[in-house]
């Protein structure tokens, strides 16, 4: 094997390595994205109440309030 | 033997494409969220008004969309707050889009509207035409002009729609064919053709020209690629397009990016989403948003595109890997006939090493690798290569 392919072969795995860090990270931010979106225990179970309840903006806030 | 190994890699990637799109047939939706049509599929949202309309909050639930093009996500929905009924809720108008995500911002802008209007029962007639008929054109032009560079062999001709497809697609739209669009494809999400014609263009035009005559998306309009040649070009080093490395290397490396394809595949269906194979190096430079490993990956890659002809293309690019497979099954290939003297030049001469002599030293053309960039055609001095349809009898 020569110095070049010794050199290819050292930046293929470079360039591999960097690749999985890049798809590691963009799965885990997909994740931590939805997670906080459907995380029933989260801050959006608070709005999914508002919601579903469709009551009128001041009392919707009183009942955020009292929820929290 | 490497068209088995082809074949093999094309029913695999078939059978995880269908297990994708059973998969997402199951999958329940909150039928109490309103949806948009992102870039990437369906936006889940939800939205709190007054009763006056004022709109209080609007929260994303699920979305489907790159996540270096919405990493400003939170402060555009913040713009929806407190917005009375009044106010027209039209992007560009009212609502500034996320820099770069304009389909995600007009998704999220509209499907708002909409529910908004819908609540107050207002008949609004201020609709956003979102069908631009040159989104057509333009490209089913560049795609021929393309075509017919190949067929005459005109050099000068596939550099002029390089560069247009580079300004276009790239600069101007920052749309390109992208392992994203494939996967999301795949998960069975797919946005409607007037909200994202570009999604649609880039898929037909990439895999029906594949098929057809092989891999004209990427000799001729994948802007990234021209960035790579330009680099080369430079003559930073020697002229000619061979690797310095041992021709067995070189070979066995470009299986990789098979590896990639199906690896992003696998990952989408296991995480149901395209986040994987956010992991090309135009992304990140035509959009300008990446994370700091991403700007040094682009930067990596457009440093050995100054040394290695095409360095991502033809190692690592998933999308290259299946407009590759396509190609096997073009109906016109570059084939040698009976005049051919086994000279060797096509072969010294293809920036891709896509041309390795036979027993015979008559050379024979891996359309996975070609790029019909026509050089071995203009270079043979025999004549003897042509672009051969089928039912062609060789003389």
């Amino acid at each position: 094997m020569s110095k070049n392919d010794r050199l290819f072969i050292a930046i293929l795995l470079l360039s591999l390595i960097m690749v999985g860090m890049i798809m590691t990270d963009n799965i885990n931010y997909a994740n931590t994205t939805a997670a906080s979106t459907v995380n029933p225990q989260g801050p959006s179970a608070a709005r999914q109440e508002i919601l579903n309840l469709k009551l009128p903006l001041h009392e919707a806030l009183y009942w955020k309030n009292t929820r929290e | 033997m490497k068209f088995r190994l082809y074949l093999i890699l094309i029913l695999s990637w078939c059978l995880i494409f269908m297990g994708g799109l059973f998969i997402n047939r199951t999958t329940l939706e909150n039928p109490r969220a309103f949806t948009g049509n992102g870039y990437g599929g369906p936006i889940q949202m939800h939205m709190a008004m007054s009763d006056t309309g004022t709109i209080t909050f609007v929260d994303v639930k699920q979305h489907h969309e790159t996540s270096s093009y919405i990493s400003h996500l939170e402060a555009f929905l913040k713009q929806f707050s407190g917005r009375p009924t009044q106010n027209p809720l039209i992007l560009g108008k009212d609502i500034d889009a996320i820099s770069g995500a304009t389909i995600t911002s007009k998704a999220i802008t509209d499907a708002v509207r909409q529910k908004r209007d819908s609540i107050m029962k207002i008949k609004n007639p201020q609709q956003t035409a979102s069908f631009q008929l040159s989104r057509i054109i333009i490209p089913l032009f560049l795609t021929l002009t393309a075509i017919a560079a190949f067929a005459l062999r005109h050099n000068p001709l596939r550099w002029a729609v390089l560069l247009g497809g580079m300004v276009y697609f790239g600069i101007i739209h920052h749309s390109m064919l992208s392992i994203l669009q494939i996967t999301q494809a795949g998960l069975g999400f797919s946005p409607g053709f007037t909200e994202n014609t570009f999604w649609w263009m880039l898929l037909g035009i990439s895999f029906l020209s594949a098929l057809f005559i092989g891999r004209i998306y990427c000799g001729y309009l994948c802007p990234f690629a021209a960035i790579q040649e330009i680099l080369f070009f430079l003559k930073i080093r020697r002229s000619t397009t061979a690797p310095v490395i041992t021709p067995a290397i070189d070979q066995q490396s470009r299986i990789i990016k098979y590896i990639l394809l199906f690896l992003i595949m696998g990952l989408a269906l296991l995480f149901n989403s395209s986040a994987a194979g956010n992991i090309e190096p135009f992304i990140t430079l035509f959009s300008g948003h990446g994370s700091k490993l991403a700007w040094v990956f682009l930067a990596l890659m457009l440093s050995l595109a100054v040394f290695s002809f095409r360095f991502w293309c033809q190692y690592l690019c998933p999308v290259g890997a299946l407009t590759g497979l396509a190609s096997i099954f073009s109906l016109y290939k570059i084939k040698p006939n009976s005049a051919c003297t086994a000279c060797g030049t096509c072969t010294k001469v293809c920036p891709t090493q896509a041309i390795t002599p036979d027993a015979e030293h008559i050379p024979q053309i891996d359309t996975a690798e070609c790029i019909a960039c026509a050089k071995c055609l203009r270079a043979c001095p025999a004549h003897a290569l042509h672009i051969q349809g089928p039912g062609h009898v060789q003389k």
